[in-house]
Order: C-alpha cells, then structure tokens, then sequence
C-alpha cells in the first residue's frame, strides 16, 4: 500500500491475518492453535469508523452529514495549527518541531517497533507511517509555501506537492483513521532510541493524540472520561472514593496480619511523614498485595511514611501524559498539592512506571515554587533496604526462575534501571535476564493507556500485535523451564505493565500451559523475608 | 557572464548563510519544553547501562556528574563514521557513508580554493612548486579533495540513488524530490570532475575566479568551469530546502530534548521561564478545556 491510500475509501486498509504475525516459540509455535482475533460486529462497523484494520480502540461514529463531515476536517486543521503555536503547544514544541522537519526516511527505526514487527510487518504500523501522513498534511494544508497552495485555493500546488511527496487527500476518513492509529503506538519510543537524527515518531503519535484531545476532545473513554477526568472528579481513574479506599485498607491489615501474623497499621495523612507514598490506585483494587508489601517492607524497616486519602492523592496516575497536557498538568497539580497540605519531606512512587514518569519527570516542569516538592521512585530506597541489609532476606525462599520485565516508562524513559536488579540479584538465586533488557527492552504492549483500554476488539489487537513481542521475550527466557510443573514469575515493577501481562497470559492460557506466573518487585522482597514465615506468593492464578 | 557568474557566487553564499542562521535562531528560540529524557544519556556517569541520577536515593540532595565532552565526543564518532548505520544496516551505511564523505569534502575543497586565493592574493604561489611550505601543501590537499568528493558524490549518490529505488521500505518514502537531491549531486560531482580533468588536475583557474572575487574583479570563466560554478551555487541554494542542516538540528535535538535532563530548581532560571509560559492563553477548544484561560488558570 502506499502513504496516500489512508485516503481512499476501501473496506479496511489491512487486514490482520494469524499466518502474517510474527512466529512464537513453542507451545505457540502452530500459528493455526493460537487463538483467532476478535472480529467487529456488523453493527459495530455500521456504526463506527473501523476501515483502518478492523480494530476500533477510539470508536469514532460515522458522520451523519457533509456538514458534519466539513465541521471535523475544519476542527481537525484548527488543532493541527495550534500544535505549532508557542502559546498553545510550548510543553512540546521543539521536539514536535524537530522530528517533522528531520526525518531522513531512512527505516532504521522500523525493526524496534514491536507492533510493526509482531504484525508481520504491515504498513501501518511502522513507525514512520504516521509520521508521514501528519507531515504531508501538514505539507498540503497548512503551510503557506507559494509553489504549494493547497488545490482547495485553486492553486497550481498539485504537482509540486507530487514532487515533493505531500500527496494526500484530506477527508473524513482520513481524519479518522489517523485518530484510531495514533493508538496503535504504544509510545515506548525504542524507535527513537535507535534514531540518529534525534527524530521521536512516539511523540509525533503522542502530539496526534493531544490534537484530538485537546481541540476535537476525543480520546479513548478509558483514558479520558473514565480516566483523568473521572480522577479529578471522584479522586481515583479506577472510580475508587476515598470511603471505598478506607475499607480496602484496612481489608489489607487484615490480610496482612492473615498471611504474615502481624497486624501492621497502615498510616494515612499522616502530616508530616518522611514520606507520601503513592501507588496506582489499581493495585488497591487488582493486586492489593502490592500495597501491602509495601507496608510490610516499610514497617519492617522503620520507615515514617504516609498514605494520602486526599482525592487524586491516592491515585498516582496521570493518563494525560499519554494523550493531553492539560490533563496532564492538572493532575500533577493535584498530586503536589496533596503532599504539600500533608507537609511530607518527599513523594515517593511506588510500582507505576508512567506515574513514575509523569511525576518524577514531565511533570518537573509543571511544578513550580512550593509545588515542586521532592519527587523520587521507590525502588532506590527499596534498593537501600534490601541491598544494606535493612530487612532480612533469605534468598532461598525465592528459589525458582524469575525474570525482569522493564517498564519503558522507568527504564528507557528514565533511567532507573539497576535498583531493580540489585534487589533481584540480592533476593533471586535463579535470576535471569530477558534479551533484550534495559534500556533496550521490549514494551509489554500495554503501554500508552492500552492496557486499561476496553474497546470491543482492542483487548484481542492488544494481545496478538502489540504484545507479541513481549510474550515472545518470556517464553523464549523460559525456555529451559518451559514445563507447566516449573512455577516461574516475571517480575513487572508497574501495574499497566502487570495489568497487560495478565491479559496476554490469560488470552495465551500460558499460567496453565507453561507455568508462568507474574506480579511485583515487593511481593518477591516480602516472599524472601526471614521473619515471614508462609510465602507472600500464593502462586494462584486470578 | 563574468559579472553573472560573480553575483551568483556572492548570492549563493550569503543567500545559504541567511537561511541556516534564521534556521537555526528559529529552533533555539522555540521555548523550553516538558521534559522528553531518552536513556542511555551520555552525559550521565552511569550512561555505560543507561542510568540516570534518579536511580539515587534523594537524587536531589547529590552534586551531580556530568560530562559535555563524553556526550559531545559521542556524537562526534557518530558523525565521523555513522555509527548508528553502520551498527543496524551495513549496505546503506557504505552508501550513505560515502555520499556523506563527499559533500564533507566538499565543503574542505571550497575552503580550500578560497584560501589558496587569499594566498594567492598576498603573493603566497599555490602550486606543487611553491617555496612557501603552506602554498604548497594547500595545493596538494586541494588536489586530493577535489577529485576525492566528486568521485566520492558520484559513487555514494548513486548508490544512495539505486538503494533507496529497489528497496520497496525505502521506494515508499522516497519522494521525487529525495530523488532529485541525488542527481543533482551526481551532475554537480561529474561537472566537478570533467572541470578538473579539463583543467590538468590543479584548480588554478577556480582559485583565480575566487581572488576575482575578493578584488572585484570578476574573471572570465571556460564553459566547463563556468558550469561547475553555476551547479556548485545552485547547490548552496538548494540546501536550505533540504535536511541537510541536520547535520547541525542533531546537536540540538541531542543536547535540547533528548538528553535535556536539567532538573527544575525553585527559583532557577529554568522556573522564571515556566512561570512565564504558564502565563499565556490556551485556545484549544475541546469542551474539557477553559478556552481563553491562561495555562495557570485551567
């Protein structure tokens, strides 16, 4: 296919077929075994705009007049002009700026992007053919070159714009279809780590995401309604109350004192604690004994710390920083406040790599004056306290493989990529390292918002093309242990990370088929205590 | 035609200068952004894995360790010899890297033809009999650049040219523009080539069209000659419409967003800045947003 057929009116642009995907290793080595992607109702496709690849994570619904079709072309040129003004876009300008004017096309980055290379390489999904198509609107549309008015000016742009490779159409279905695939990218950015022009395809598909957002306000529900908006309203992304989060926790001394014998309280909003610690409000809901083994190491240890039970202080997420800055900011505003009106000496970010970075990094520059208050990760003190000996661990009580995913967030976004490994090194005799890992790694496929994104097929997409990698990645370190009988557990410091990791074992069945279990960093800290006598891992799979 | 070919060089070059500087002003007045870190960043001490200073407990209470020369001589070696190609794609990088030596070269053989008619000017003989020491070896390294760059643009380009037409991945990407770039090379490298063959290998006649310029005095030009230097001032026209100032934007996309790891201090420069972009009105219009509201009102 080429670039400007995402114009073209056709039934779907590709078609995603189990024998084009890249191969797994065995048990999924028989391609025609694997379970077959969910197809869109008729009455889905009826109604919304599905001619990408048959996949809907948006769900635009098809427009029902030429005006309405005019009005969303217009909106959509209005925001594409704003994201190139300083007053509007000065959070991202330079960047954006850059990648679109020094993009040599020269496909290095395609074979680090593991949505392109799981989908057996279809056009779409390279990284740069995103890019391309916003570059030649932009081209077409907005730039006032006088060798390319646009043909709607009547101009004798046409050929020049040929000449140049700005040959698009815009239309509805143009529109739309970039909108769906601006969430096909998991904004890992491996591509541009490889990139030696500094060119960020992630960020251009993170910059298409906020004109959406920002100027036609769509946005997958789960990110916006049900995500930051619904944060900032009732105090948590996952719906979660402050009354509701009272009765989890102390669910969770009461389950604490069930597994070790020890009945820990759980400080919150206790003014001035050495520490606010901040979770994902999803493990309170999903994995609660992430929390508590934080509690635990933390009691054990001594440490003054606090939980908040302020709105928006209990949730760590900032889904803007997946698709708009305002959101964003609010959020990050919210979180600052509540450690300020608490007195704490810092924020500290437990196992959630964006929050990690959307509080810790982007959002440095949001803070300002008594907001910006010391914000740091939790796995460098859990580091201090495993590795110096702060807590006492017998390494023997983890005694089966484990491996490390690294959440692109904290990693190759951030940099924190040895804490984790000492801790694993110190607690883990049989640790074993996936390839690539690090900075290198691979995205789980979840990230960017996708693993909480619900939408009719995008769960399945999830799993065959943007997971794929991933799966591949622990199957093929496994591959020694590969039997059911042998329990193994891949470590996932981050709850998206854990959350996606659970549906592509689900979709898989690879729990029942190759043993291999998933969860946290703590919960492998606590299993290792000496002076917790029953393993904190119950090896059950929910 | 004296006079033509003489306006043309003087344009051509200010004309080029004009352009990247406003080029270049344009992106370094563009205001500071969000933080866009990418690791490894090699200014930091623990760039071998890709570490960064927040791996430390209380990163913010530690001096900080950072090095401008190793990240600068990292991307220096990437310059030298494209390293990232070379590492990734072994038979695009031999093209790419060739046709990268040649306009290389090609900028040392302008400057040197330009010196060795600032010689030249001041009584200094550049020639392979020169007594003077200095006109002597700008004759011989003029000499090697020369016909080095444009059988190394003739080479590389083509290459560039073949590569990027049967390679379906890159045939998609390539637009006739791209194309056009690589002949344009090519036919300025022949042109280059044909004038030093035709003018015994020594360059004396362009040096003496240089010294017409800097007295002038413009000097009459052969056809072969007066084609390569219409091409050659075509060339630094065309230029600023390409990418080729990427060998510049890279600096600045490595220092200024991709390593841009500068921690925001109360009271620092970088805060003044930010609060006065906070101040500024939004006018996105999505219903979610106050439109019209200042950053710190939302």
């Amino acid at each position: 296919m080429k670039i400007e057929d995402i114009s073209k009116k056709t039934d779907q642009l590709i078609r995603i077929e189990q024998s084009d995907l890249m191969p797994l290793p065995y048990p999924y080595d028989n391609p025609e075994k694997n379970p077959p992607m969910k197809m869109l109702t008729q009455e889905q496709r009826d109604r919304y705009e599905a001619s990408l690849d048959g996949v809907l994570a948006i769900g635009i619904p098809k427009p029902q007049s030429a005006a309405e079709e005019k009005t969303f072309i217009d909106k959509f040129l209005s925001g594409l002009a704003k994201l190139f003004t300083k007053e509007n876009n000065w959070t991202f300008l330079q960047p954006l700026m850059h990648s679109l004017e020094y993009c040599v096309k020269c496909q290095l980055c395609n074979d680090s992007c593991p949505a392109y290379i799981a989908s057996g390489k279809k056009e779409i999904y390279r990284p740069t053919f995103r890019p391309e198509v916003l570059r030649r609107i932009i081209n077409k549309y907005l730039k006032k070159s006088p060798l390319s008015p646009p043909p709607s000016q009547g101009g004798p742009g046409g050929l020049w714009l040929k000449f140049t490779g700005s040959d698009i159409d815009l239309n509805w279905i143009t529109v739309a279809r970039l909108a769906e695939l601006a969430y096909r990218c998991t904004l890992c950015r491996k591509c541009a780590q490889v990139c030696p022009l500094g060119v960020d395809n992630g960020l251009i598909t993170h910059e298409i995401r906020k004109l959406f957002s920002q100027e036609l306000g769509i946005a997958p529900k789960e990110l916006h309604e049900q995500g930051t908006i619904q944060q900032l309203k009732v105090g948590s992304s996952t719906g979660l109350s402050p009354k509701a989060l009272s009765n989890i926790i102390s669910f969770m001394e009461d389950d604490i004192e069930e597994k070790t014998g020890k009945r820990i309280k759980i400080p919150v909003d206790k003014k001035g604690a050495e520490i606010l610690l901040m979770h994902n409000a999803g493990e309170f809901i999903s994995w609660p004994e992430n929390p508590e083994a934080f509690a635990i190491i933390f009691d054990a240890a001594g440490i003054d710390w606090t939980l908040s039970s302020e709105l928006v202080g209990y949730d760590a997420v900032n889904y803007g920083v997946w698709y708009d800055d305002i959101q964003l900011a609010r959020i990050a505003i919210a979180h600052a406040e509540t450690a300020k009106k608490l007195k704490v000496k810092k924020i500290s970010v437990g196992e959630c790599g964006h929050s990690h970075k959307a509080m810790i990094v982007v959002a440095d520059r949001v803070l300002t004056g008594d907001l910006n208050i010391p914000r740091e990760s939790a796995l460098p003190l859990l580091e201090d306290l495993v590795c110096n000996e702060r807590i006492k661990i017998d390494p023997n009580k983890n005694n089966f493989p484990v491996t490390l995913h690294d959440p692109c967030n904290m990693v190759r976004l951030m940099g924190i990529v040895e804490p984790q490994r000492k801790i694993l090194r110190k607690i883990c005799p049989q640790f074993i390292e996936m390839e690539p890992h690090g900075v290198e790694n691979y995205c789980c496929g979840g990230g960017s918002g996708f693993a909480i994104m619900q939408s009719m097929n995008f769960p399945d997409w999830r799993s065959v093309i943007s997971g794929r990698v991933k799966l591949k990645q622990i199957l093929e370190t496994f591959h020694d242990t590969i039997s059911p009988e042998i329990k193994k557990y891949v470590c996932a410091p981050c709850s998206n990370c854990k959350g996606q990791i659970r549906e592509l074992f689900n979709y898989y069945n690879v729990w029942e088929e190759c043993g291999i279990f998933y969860g946290g960093l703590v919960e492998l800290i606590v299993n290792a205590m000496v002076d917790i006598e029953k393993p904190f891992i119950d090896w059950e799979w929910h | 035609m004296n006079i033509f070919l003489a306006l043309l060089t003087y344009f051509a070059y200010i004309f080029i200068i004009v352009m990247y500087t406003i080029k270049i002003v344009k992106y370094l007045r563009l205001p500071v952004h969000l933080r866009w870190d990418l690791y490894p960043v090699i200014h930091e001490e623990k760039y071998r894995y890709g570490g960064s200073y927040f791996e430390g407990l209380n990163w913010w209470t530690g001096a900080r360790q950072k090095s401008f020369w190793r990240a600068l001589r990292y991307l220096m070696r990437d310059y030298l010899y494209l390293e990232s190609y070379l590492k990734k794609n072994f038979s695009y990088w031999l093209v790419l890297y060739t046709s990268h030596i040649s306009f290389v070269l090609l900028i040392i053989f302008q400057i040197l033809i330009i010196v060795g008619a600032l010689l030249s000017l001041n009584d200094i003989e550049v020639s392979r009999t020169s007594p003077n020491i200095s006109g002597y070896f700008l004759y011989r390294f003029t000499q090697f650049t020369g016909p080095a760059c444009f059988i190394a643009g003739i080479a590389g380009n083509s290459g560039l040219l073949i590569t990027r037409f049967a390679n379906s991945d890159l045939r998609l990407y390539t637009s006739s523009f791209m194309y056009f770039g690589y002949v344009f090379h090519i036919v300025l490298s022949l042109s280059g080539l044909i004038f030093w063959l035709y003018d015994g290998y020594s360059f004396l006649q362009y040096r003496e069209f240089w010294k017409g310029l800097f007295i002038l005095n413009p000097v009459s030009a052969n056809t072969v000659l007066t084609c390569f230097i219409i091409l050659i001032n075509l060339h630094l026209i065309y230029l600023p419409f390409t990418r080729a100032i990427h060998y510049i934007t890279r600096l600045f996309a490595f220092f200024l967003i991709r390593w841009d790891d500068e921690p925001n201090v109360r009271g620092s420069m970088l805060e003044k800045k930010l609060i006065k972009l906070f101040d500024q009105k939004v006018s996105w219009s999505a219903p979610h947003i106050q439109t019209g509201k200042k950053w710190n009102e939302q």
